[in-house]
């Protein structure tokens, strides 16, 4: 089996990284928010905890 | 919230959503009703044959994952979550898709996410007015978007 990427490709493959958090609202089926008990909008925090992208790339900088 | 019950592995109560902004960060709908969903990971392979070697053994590459499941529809009325994911299908539209352990907005839930497009679209009418429709969601090659398990946290 080969590759058909290229390392340029695979690049592009930015994330999510692990670690990352995604602020995401939920919605009904009729777009309207969906509430909590309370009537406020419900926004969920999503922690990737494993990724195909894996971590997020070292900084690049001036070597020491 | 509450409290997810532990693990990791699809239990009781699993939920698809789905949500037509790409990325990760759209807000997502539940598919209404979902039974038999699965998460199927699989890392390609070629065997290895070389002069010396005693057995044939495997190279493994880069995981193909893919999200199958049945969605059950009520026959006449089945909902704009139907016609979305029929046009997505028809389309060949990539949407970003959720699958839950459990009741999403739950701490502690663990959430495998993929993007992709509607592979497969198998409509059949199971029972009286129930209409089952199998679907099986691969990510595309147009498409950048990583695979990935998530947890839910406070």
């Amino acid at each position: 089996m080969f590759s058909l990427m290229s390392d340029e490709r695979q690049e592009q493959m930015n994330g999510p990284y692990i670690g990352q958090v995604d602020e995401v609202p939920l919605t009904n089926d009729d777009g309207s928010p969906k509430l909590d008990e309370a009537g406020k909008p419900i926004v969920i925090k999503l922690r990737v905890v494993a990724s195909t992208a894996g971590k997020p790339p070292e900084p690049e900088g001036p070597q020491q | 919230m509450p409290a997810a019950a532990d693990g990791a592995v699809l239990g009781d109560n699993c939920q698809l959503h789905y949500s037509a902004t790409l990325g990760g960060a759209g807000a997502l709908t539940e598919v209404p009703v979902v039974i038999d969903d699965n998460i199927n990971s699989e890392r390609r392979s070629a065997e290895s044959n070389c002069r010396g070697d005693s057995e044939i053994k495997e190279l493994l590459g880069k995981p193909k994952h893919s999200i199958s499941a049945n969605l059950l529809f009520k026959r006449g009325t089945p909902g704009a979550t139907f016609l979305t994911l029929q046009n997505a299908y028809v389309n060949g539209t990539v949407l970003h898709f959720a699958l839950t352990s459990g009741a999403i907005a739950d701490t502690g839930q663990h959430v495998f996410r993929l993007e992709g497009q509607i592979k497969s679209w198998n409509m059949t009418r199971g029972d009286n007015d129930t209409v089952k429709v199998a679907i099986e969601i691969v990510p595309v090659a147009s498409n950048s978007y990583a695979s990935n398990w998530s947890v839910v946290s406070a």
